[in-house]
């Protein structure tokens, strides 16, 4: 009745692709695998290896070296004590705490706007979507560009108040982070907007009639609703969000080169700035305590997205 | 109180007309079913009851006033869709009290009501379950009892049942005829089930292509078809139609369905139909359960017709015959058994029959 | 009742118009600024003008052949180089991501292998760059591929892996397993159900994913400026080092570049659209 195996089969005996494929995935997936010990392990072996060292090239030796200076958890002690470390990260968390809760607000309410259809509807969607597809490094050129002492900008603030605006932007500890903030919410806006429309839309209509049947304004519908069901969406657009804009370089590195002075220097800036200044080891040091701060994130992150996966295959939110 | 009244209500959607010039009246405390197939009309009427659809023409009243201005949400109906969209981000007794809420009821007096509420359905126990987790069936009472508890006077139920297994329809087909007497509501369900709305409703309204086919009683629509339509639409099996032809016979009338036969009629009821006729071209109907076989003899004044297949189905047996131009199908005991091909006498029952005009489709004497 | 509409819909109108006006202003300038000439970058007299009094494809010249009229200064190399750069890493940083990313996706979705991936290669994403950009470079650099296209695409392949790997996942696993399972029954091989049946029938999301992938890469700015010196430098990096290498702010000319170097990825953009969501969120979102 049953053929010798030619197809491995489970109980019911319908074909098990699992089984059948198993040799061939391990091969499949062994590229990334290889790719992903390559970018992980030797960084981070080595970086926890010079993280405990003195070394920089400077030396004039090759870091394997580096033994040669060892100073053990120095680095590491001066990175929390020291406050070089902790004013990037101040000066980052401000952007974040700035930055994040604006284009949450602005990102919603053009998505509440986008809810029904209206003509023209996808024209505008497009542009809108637009900021966030330019080139980072562009766009800070272009703001670059904008916030020039002789520049759009101060124009167009020229005529709004009727008086001559000469604001020296980028050249102000204040007005520069002021630009750099006004930079990233003009290029990350687009992405809020598109999360949390995707979450609004994800409501089910019929609940809302529902809901309107039952003597709910549109206020009641919102907070009731609305907003309840989209709050693993609202979660994941946050983190994202955040998550990038601790990696946020390229607008800044443009506009301001972390000017004036230290200013607008955020993580990423400070990072680059060791590095051009060959302080290495310490900058491993740094390295790797972000890499575990961030790591805990990641596990946040996962854990989030399977909710939202299991919330589409089941409907229990909670 | 609260009756509903439509009045000459149409709603069109591009080109194509869902609701035509509707006109309907249903009593305070009535349980009217919107009947028909898909495509008919019904749920979009009950759509313009309930709001959700602004009409085109025509008005939708409660107890003689006009609604159309009153907004969705302020129209104060009860509705029950066919997924129960209930809130299942919520428990169960948050999805009760959520009317109540909204409208800034005090907490202890919710919490009364809810109580009350989940008591008649049943749902006590299930209060603080998470409202996804409930079953199909509390689901469906909770639809109903989300609505229930705001007390509205007018209650809209789209296919309620249709996502629920036939076993357990026929028990909430008792329970909500049921509900309905007890918070004495006016109740308007729509449906495509005939057998649903014949057990249901105290009125039914057939629908097809927008337009109101007949408006009556369970017995009224299936006994006395209003037009060919529903004769078909109402019963399983539904009604036989033979094509056949007025002519006299030797003292009175008779139908002549050509090499079929000929059958003499000398029913009252039927003898009245004629008097209506406007023309010759008649379509015959009788109920298969008022279909009488007999072996042919000749003197019943029947119709020869041939077996062609017989179905044993439990309670009761179909027959179907057919002859040159003719099918027919009797409904008879379960143990009646025939052969293929056996040749038999088909006349109906006296007293059954229904005659409507072939070219208008519309039954004779009903206009 | 319909006034109230009407005021709606205005309303909604107005704020949807300013939002256009803003997203649009920095391109918008940027635009008018790649069109004037030379002595209307500044506000030499007085005035600034959003559109250019003589517009002018002489910025556009100058970057390509390294001279136009009026600019003293000509370039020691033109934008071709960096064109051509940024168009081939990219481009070979999209085949390795997307090679990579598909085949491991594949086999996770299918065969229950490497489930230690998804989470791997998502914390590729999360790391600053910068974190793990010194350990590359000194690998780079004795591997002898700093400034080179395939050191360069090597890394931009690593880097978007996640993005390629995940968002074929998603697609995968939007495939039903029967299909395969009924190549199977037929005779074939795994390997030929997936490159013969699952392959065709994903054309579209792996394109999407290409796109996707390709805007990210080419968009790229840090990676490039620490691993290219000079014969591979890329768009950003080289409008970048313009200032740098130059008297004075060449507005004109970088804004040539920058517009050049923005078309490709806003173009691919809106193509992809409707995707966006899925790419962005590593497919916890769909649109």
């Amino acid at each position: 009745m049953s053929a010798p195996a030619t197809t491995a089969k489970d109980a019911a005996g319908a074909v098990d692709l699992a089984a059948r494929g198993r040799k061939l995935g391990l091969l499949m997936t062994l590229p990334a695998q290889l790719l992903l010990v390559f970018i992980f392990a030797f960084p981070a072996l080595m970086q926890i290896y010079i993280s405990l060292t003195w070394w920089t090239p400077g030396d004039g030796t090759i870091w394997i070296y580096a033994y040669e200076s060892f100073v053990w958890f120095d680095n590491y002690v001066e990175l929390i004590t020291s406050e070089r470390l902790w004013e990037p990260i101040g000066r980052t968390m401000l952007i974040l705490i700035v930055v994040v809760p604006v284009e949450f607000v602005i990102g919603f309410g053009l998505a509440v706007l986008f809810v029904d259809s209206f003509p023209g509807k996808r024209v505008f969607y497009s542009i809108l979507l637009t900021p966030m597809m330019v080139v980072p490094a562009v766009a800070g050129y272009m703001f670059f560009m904008l916030f020039q002492s002789n520049g759009p900008i101060n124009q167009i603030l020229s005529l709004l108040t009727g008086t001559d605006v000469e604001l020296v932007w980028l050249g102000d500890t204040t007005l520069a982070m002021i630009a750099v903030m006004i930079a990233d919410i003009w290029q990350w806006t687009p992405l809020m907007f598109l999360i949390l429309l995707a979450g609004i839309l994800g409501v089910p209509e019929d609940q809302l009639k529902a809901a309107t049947l039952l003597g709910a304004n549109w206020g009641q519908k919102f907070w009731r609703i609305v907003l309840p069901r989209m709050r693993t969406v609202i979660i994941i657009a946050i983190v994202i969000r955040a998550v990038e804009a601790f990696k946020l370089f390229d607008v800044m590195y443009v506009m301001t080169k972390g000017g004036p002075g230290v200013a607008t220097e955020t993580i990423s800036i400070y990072i680059y700035k060791l590095f051009k200044q060959l302080e290495w080891s310490y900058l491993a040091a740094v390295d790797l305590s972000i890499l575990i701060a961030l790591s805990v994130i990641a596990v946040i992150g996962m854990t989030l997205m399977a909710k939202a996966k299991q919330k589409r295959a089941g409907d229990v939110v909670d | 109180m609260s009756s509903i009244e439509l009045v000459n209500l149409t709603k069109r959607f591009g080109d194509l007309v869902a609701v035509n010039e509707l006109n309907l009246e249903i009593k305070d405390k009535e349980f009217v079913a919107l009947l028909g197939p898909s495509g008919c009309g019904k749920t979009t009427t009950m759509n313009l009851i309930a709001g959700i659809e602004n009409p085109d023409g025509g008005e939708v009243r409660f107890d003689g006033k006009n609604v159309g201005s009153v907004p969705l949400r302020k129209r104060g109906v009860g509705f029950v869709f066919q997924n129960y969209a209930i809130f299942t981000h919520m428990t169960t007794y948050k999805n009760l009290s959520f009317a109540l809420e909204v409208r800034g009821l005090p907490r202890d007096e919710i919490d009364r009501r809810v109580h009350e509420i989940a008591k008649l359905l049943d749902l006590e126990d299930r209060l603080p379950v998470p409202a996804a987790r409930l079953g199909v069936n509390e689901m469906q009472r909770l639809g109903i009892g989300r609505s229930a508890i705001a007390n509205p006077q007018i209650f809209l139920l789209d296919e309620p049942l249709s996502n629920l297994d036939a076993a357990f329809r026929a028990v909430m087909r008792t329970e909500l005829k049921h509900l309905q007497h007890q918070l004495g509501q006016t109740m308007v369900y729509v449906t495509h089930d005939q057998l649903e709305a014949m057990t249901m409703a105290d009125r039914i309204a057939v629908m097809d292509m927008g337009v109101l086919q007949q408006y009556g009683t369970p017995l009224e629509v299936y006994n006395r078809p209003r037009n060919l339509f529903v004769a078909r639409f109402m019963g399983s099996p539904s009604m036989n139609l033979l094509y056949c032809r007025l002519t006299e016979s030797d003292g009175g009338r008779a139908l002549d369905f050509d090499e079929s036969g000929r059958v003499e009629l000398h029913d009252e009821a039927l003898l009245k139909q004629c008097a209506s006729a406007r023309n010759a071209d008649l379509y015959f109907g009788m109920r298969p359960e008022d279909v009488e076989l007999s072996p042919v003899t000749g003197d019943r004044g029947g119709l020869a017709m041939t077996v062609t297949f017989v179905e044993h189905i439990g309670a009761r047996t179909i027959v179907h015959l057919r002859s040159a131009g003719h099918e027919v199908k009797a409904i008879e005991r379960n143990d009646f058994d025939v052969d293929i091909g056996a040749p038999m006498e088909v006349s109906p029952k006296p007293g059954a029959g229904w005659l409507f005009d072939a070219a208008t489709e519309i039954a004779l004497g009903a206009g | 009742m319909t006034n109230n509409r009407a005021l709606n819909e205005i309303g909604r109108y107005a704020l949807i118009l300013l939002a256009v006006v803003i997203a649009m202003v920095p391109i918008a300038w940027m635009a008018s600024m790649a069109f004037k000439p030379v002595e209307e970058w500044t506000m030499s007299a007085g005035e600034l003008t959003w559109w250019p009094r003589n517009p002018t494809f002489g910025n556009f010249e100058y970057i390509f052949t390294g001279q136009t009229e009026a600019v003293i200064i000509s370039l020691d190399r033109t934008a071709v180089g960096p064109v051509i750069a940024s168009l081939v890493t990219a481009l070979f940083g999209t085949v390795i991501a997307v090679t990579v990313g598909t085949l491991g996706a594949y086999a996770v979705s299918r065969f229950k292998v490497g489930g230690n991936l998804p989470l791997s290669v998502l914390q590729l994403r999360l790391f600053p760059p910068m974190a793990v950009m010194i350990p590359v470079m000194i690998m780079w650099t004795y591997l002898g591929m700093i400034d080179t296209w395939w050191g360069l695409s090597l890394i931009y392949g690593i880097v978007t892996l996640p993005f390629a790997f995940w968002l074929m996942m998603t697609f995968f696993d939007e495939v039903p397993r029967e299909i395969e399972e009924a190549a199977l029954v037929e005779g074939c091989s795994p390997w030929r159900a997936f490159y013969r049946v699952t392959l065709p029938m994903v054309k579209a999301p792996l394109a999407t994913t290409c796109l996707f992938v390709f805007i990210l890469n080419w968009s790229d700015f840090l990676i490039a400026l620490l691993l290219t010196t000079k014969d591979w430098v890329t768009i950003p990096v080289f409008m970048n080092e313009l200032f740098t290498a130059m008297t004075g702010p060449m507005y004109g000319a970088k804004a040539a570049l920058g517009l050049i170097a923005a078309i490709p990825p806003v173009v691919f953009g809106i193509i992809i659209q409707k995707h966006l969501v899925r790419g962005l969120t590593f497919g916890a979102l769909k649109q």
